[in-house]
């Protein structure tokens, strides 16, 4: 593994003063988990890491008159023990429980889960010259793309790597991110850029910007949630396919819906189309049935994964089941 | 009771299935365990010998041997599919910061071919693993790069790049004609057989195209060496399933030219066949220690594992079999064809194997790829040829209205399997299990059961001594050279010394994988404890008749009389000795500092005709599985609830380390069952997979309850009785799981490893059919 220097700031300020200059050259640490294996693999190659663990105050999860806010440095275990985020984001909490490993669970850190690069075998292999390192060429488009998008995979065909990114979609959490030029907050939504606005990256993260804390706001108590995915390996895999729903209940009928789904696309998949038609009906067998139906809808799969479009139906049939059964 | 010294009955079998045998046994041997023979040590469940040092960290592997003064060396690899190299330039490397030698391989290994991605071409020794590293990029190799097929499909194609040099062809096949292409010729001899095509004719007929995918090792501890040198003497800590294969690879390298070598590999991380012999990685290490004067310490990392460290090839078969209305098996076509990389060696698909067919045209291709190469894979050959084979025997009951277990029992004609079939039935609820209507039902998970049959050969060879010393202070060694790579060789050949002695294993210390210590052999074929035990055992019997001939002399015992058991000297009778003497005792009589014993294998007969075993109750020894699944239809997800293992491996000396061997066969059959393949980029030919992110091993989560039945049965073939037990346990469990996954859901999946992918294409397929 190729050597770096390693700055270990004791603030926010101290860190972000490091970090500003050039984000190949001076990259941010958290729990490493991300980071060391692209070292290691040779796809990136910084010369300073900022450590963050020594930083205060990035590390609590505080309830405040904005709802449950999350330090970036908290650790995913430490997230899935919290009893607040299990009774309130249940769609955040079952995922994260779904996350890798207890060991990276145990290491890795909220902001770092969010921001961690794609696991395209082409993106991880040094070797290969694509789109997603400055080349001119997606390797997965046409070659082996059994694990990759079936939806917006025209420029690059990665699925974003983040079990969380959906969920904190579907929940409308809010991210809060710092840099030089000072704090700014945006939607989870916003936060994940697609390959058509910028295939170099995949968040909104300026060079030098951390995010510092994720808010989410109280959810509505008529609000039911839930996060359902589906892998080839349960001991440590990634999602094939998985989705998060929320729906706010009014009585019988369902008043809003939100349907995210990741691991079919670059960014989580927010499904207005299946929202709408979850909107003003009942939560019966009759919706389940018509709105898993139209799930694989505008996809677009590749040689070898069209088989998603099938576990797309799977995952929606069983979150919106779940939901169902838990309103009787 | 014997007519010559040489010449003895014995009782042999299991059960009620025992029988005599008049056999001639070797010179100076004692006759095999039997039937009735009773054991103090032999035969309990026994831990092994090294388990606390192995869970607590204590025992040292080859990886973990790290010094002061040693050097970590690295090799560079070609990022090429298919390549020729013209030069390569070191003389920046060995300026770089810490760097102490480089080797070209070109000029080491006499080969400019690098014809595969991944292949090593240069290798560098430096103070730290990061300095080595660094120096890698500073090598500068100049390539001739040339087109490339990396998989079986691609390099069978018409037209396909030449992956080999010279005359080689990428399709090599017994009867293929210069200048044809694979598909002519397999259109050619479709056939060829007459006798085969009149047999089939009016009987069922049942076909299928069946493949698997390459698997890899991946054993925990990768490839790799710790080399130190004194002078021309070599000593060489490797991670290997073959000590005395490695030194005599070392003392003949013209590369080393070492005057002797001693290999040491006291724990080995796991084998499973890739693991023989020293390797390019083992003469680079060996070399890069010997131009730097100082110690090296050379091990592959996960990629390169995966990459270079061996393979399972793959496998596509063709296969028909005809069925008479008796149910009985009439002829078995089958066309077969895999790769073995860049390696010579062929694709091997074992699918004629353990059923009575009479009539069998069999024609496999062997498919050269630019791809890393095949190394031996526990039971090469079988696994992907007996998932075929079974998956046909399913489709063949199926289509005569038989039972599967049924089926096969009219086509069996093993005489120990023959009885495991009710006692797995029974073990597996065979009959309760079984889905009667696969695929029925409204719930989306499904559940079935099936089964498959394993077998094997090998009670060992010769080629093995063990030495027993027996210290006046009645501490015991037992020393042998070979190695245990997990099977638990050490604490069996502690065993059986033991219950010569008197002892448990507990009080005898065994010393293992040092070739200061005697001969043994490769652990490859399931030879290691055939070979081994029968050797200690005998030296265990000597050294106690030694013991006991001075305890005779001091006593005026009769020596004959005289046995150990328990710790203590007793009458052969039972009757009591006129005075309690205990085997510490006895030892003090010992009027040098030890008793040494070293014996050999016994073998019968001479030269040419020498053999190391002898007539038994079975040639062979054999099994059966049954896997019950649960199958997602919706997701295509596969969940192996249980699998029950019926295993005869003649004699079993430990049934702990036994029942080990066989969870580990069928876990690591789960794993090639639902998980492992590698996976290789068209676009430039690497290996996308190296790692054990995508190349996925079966995990905790995925490990079925596994039932363990041993049929435990007096073989007779060598002293100990022995059979191997390496391979036939992980044979049968894909082929047991893709019949349940069919049980399960009414549809096959032919393909391994049965992925969600596939379950949902095998089930969609099925659809439209309807």
């Amino acid at each position: 593994m190729r050597s770096f220097k390693m700055a270990q700031p004791r603030s926010l300020a101290g860190a972000l003063a490091v970090l500003g200059g050039d984000d190949d050259k001076v990259r941010a640490l958290a729990g490493g988990t991300d980071l060391l294996g692209l070292i290691k693999d040779r796809i990136a190659a910084p010369e300073m890491l900022v450590n963050l663990k020594g930083i205060d105050g990035l590390g609590e999860i505080t309830e405040t008159a904005r709802g449950l806010e999350i330090g970036a440095l908290v650790k995913l275990a430490d997230l899935a023990e919290d009893a607040r985020l299990r009774v309130g984001w249940p769609a955040i909490h079952q995922s994260l429980l779904e996350t890798a490993t207890p060991q990276l669970r145990n290491v890795g850190t909220l902001g770092g889960n969010l921001c961690q690069r794609p696991r395209c075998w082409y993106f991880r292999n040094e070797h290969y010259d694509c789109k997603k390192k400055g080349g001119t060429r997606c390797f997965a488009h046409d070659g082996e793309n059994e694990y990759h998008a079936v939806y917006g995979n025209g420029i690059c065909c990665i699925v974003h790597p983040s079990n969380l990114a959906g969920p904190m979609i579907a929940q409308e959490a809010i991210i809060e991110v710092a840099g030089p030029e000072g704090r700014r907050e945006v939607t989870a939504e916003a936060f994940f850029t697609s390959p058509d606005e910028d295939v170099l990256r995949e968040n909104q993260l300026a060079p030098g910007e951390l995010v510092v804390r994720v808010i989410l706001p109280p959810a509505s108590p008529k609000a039911r949630s839930v996060y359902v995915e589906t892998r080839e390996r349960q001991s440590f895999d990634w999602a094939l396919c998985g989705v998060s729903v929320v729906l706010t209940m009014a009585d019988q009928e369902i008043e809003a819906a939100r349907v995210v789904f990741n691991a079919v696309a670059p960014v989580p998949l927010r499904r207005h189309d299946l929202e709408g038609m979850l909107e003003g009906r009942r939560l019966n067998e009759a919706t389940v049935d018509k709105v898993c139906l139209a799930a694989p809808l505008g996809a677009n799969p590749l040689e070898q994964n069209a088989y998603k479009l099938t576990l797309m139906k799977a995952v929606l049939r069983r979150a919106l089941n779940r939901l169902k059964e838990s309103a009787r | 009771m014997s007519r010559d010294p040489q010449t003895i009955t014995i009782k042999v079998g299991f059960g009620d299935q025992v029988r005599e045998l008049v056999v001639t046994i070797g010179e100076g041997d004692i006759p095999p365990y039997q039937v009735g023979d009773r054991h103090d040590e032999v035969g309990q469940r026994r831990n092994r010998v090294d388990a606390v040092a192995k869970v607590t960290g204590r025992a040292r592997y080859t990886y973990d041997r790290k010094g002061a003064g040693m050097l970590y060396g690295k090799m560079l690899r070609s990022p090429h599919a298919n390549a020729n190299i013209r030069s390569v330039d070191l003389s920046k490397a060995l300026t770089m910061p810490g760097v102490k030698a480089a080797l070209d391989f070109v000029e080491v290994f006499k080969d400019r071919s690098a014809r595969y991605a991944g292949c090593s071409v240069a290798a560098v020794a430096a103070e730290t693993e990061a300095q080595a590293e660094a120096a890698l990029d500073a090598i500068v190799v100049d390539y001739q790069v040339l087109p490339f097929a990396v998989t079986t499909e691609a390099a069978m194609a018409e037209a396909a790049p030449q992956t080999g040099r010279g005359d080689d062809r990428n399709v090599s096949a017994r009867g293929l004609r210069d200048g044809e292409s694979a598909a002519d010729f397999l259109a050619r001899i479709a056939d060829q057989d007459q006798a085969v095509q009149e047999a089939m004719k009016g009987q069922t007929v049942v076909s299928g195209r069946f493949s698997t995918s390459v698997q890899t090792h991946s054993a925990l501890e990768t490839h790799g060496v710790v080399c130190d040198w004194d002078g021309d003497n070599l000593l060489c800590y490797c991670s290997t399933q073959g000590t005395f294969g490695v030194r005599r690879d070392a003392t003949a390298s013209p590369q080393l030219r070492a005057r002797n070598a001693r290999v040491v590999a006291e724990y080995v991380g796991g084998g499973f066949g890739a693991k023989f012999g020293l390797g390019r990685e083992g003469v680079a290490g060996a070399l890069l220690a010997k131009r730097a004067g100082r110690p090296v310490r050379l091990m592959l990392d996960r990629r390169e594992e995966h990459v270079d460290g061996g393979n399972r090839p793959d496998s596509f078969h063709d296969l028909s079999m005809a069925v008479g209305r008796d149910g009985k098996i009439v002829a078995l076509k089958a066309r077969n064809w895999g790769t073995p990389g860049n390696g010579s060696g062929g694709a091997g698909a074992r699918n004629q194997a353990y059923y009575a067919i009479p009539l069998v045209d069999k024609v496999e291709l062997n498919v050269r790829t630019n791809a890393g190469g095949a190394r031996a894979f526990r039971a090469p050959g079988y696994p992907q040829g007996i998932f075929a084979l079974e998956s046909l025997m399913d489709m063949a009951a199926d289509a005569i209205g038989l039972d599967p277990l049924e089926f096969r029992r009219r086509n069996d004609p093993h005489p120990i399997r023959i009885h495991e079939y009710d006692l797995g039935a029974e073990r597996a609820q065979w009959q309760k299990r079984r889905n009667r209507n696969p695929g029925a039902g409204s719930d989306p998970i499904k559940r079935g059961m099936g089964m498959a049959a394993t077998e094997w050969f090998n009670p060992g060879g010769g080629g093995a001594s063990c030495l027993v010393r027996i210290m006046r202070d009645g501490t015991v060694e037992v020393r042998n050279g070979a190695q245990d790579i997990g099977t638990g060789t050490r604490t069996v050949m502690g065993m059986v010394v033991a219950e010569e002695l008197g002892l448990r294993i507990d009080q005898v210390e065994t010393f293992i994988g040092d070739t200061r210590d005697p001969q043994g052999p490769g652990s490859g074929g399931s030879t290691t404890i055939g070979s081994l035990t029968p050797a200690a055992r005998l030296a265990g019997y000597r050294a106690a008749e030694q013991l006991l001939g001075l305890v005779a002399g001091q006593t005026g015992w009769k020596a004959e009389d005289l046995r150990l058991r328990g710790g203590m000297v007793v009458r052969k009778d039972g009757g009591r000795l006129p005075r309690e003497m205990s085997f510490a005792q006895a030892c003090a009589l010992i009027a040098d500092e030890a008793i040494e014993v070293t014996e050999k294998h016994p073998m019968v007969g001479s030269g040419r005709n020498a053999s190391a075993n002898y007539e038994g109750f079975a040639d062979t020894n054999s099994g059966l599985q049954f896997a019950e699944v649960e199958v997602d239809t919706e997701t295509g997800k596969v969940r192996v609830l249980r699998v029950v293992a019926v295993q005869d491996s003649g004699k079993y000396l430990n049934p702990k380390t036994a029942e080990s061997q066989i969870r580990g066969g069928v876990i690591q059959g789960v794993s090639y069952a639902l998980f492992e393949r590698r996976i290789m980029d068209r676009h430039q030919g690497h290996m996308l997979n190296a790692d054990l992110e995508n190349y996925r091993v079966v995990g905790a989560l995925e490990t079925p309850e596994i039932d363990v039945v041993l049929v435990d049965v007096a073989n007779g073939k060598n002293n100990t009785s022995v059979m191997g037990l390496g391979e036939p346990p992980t044979i049968a469990t894909a082929a047991a799981i893709a019949n349940a996954v069919a049980n399960a859901i009414g549809a096959r999946v032919t393909s391994l490893p049965i992925t969600p992918r596939k379950v949902l294409e095998a089930l969609a397929a099925k659809g439209r059919k309807r």
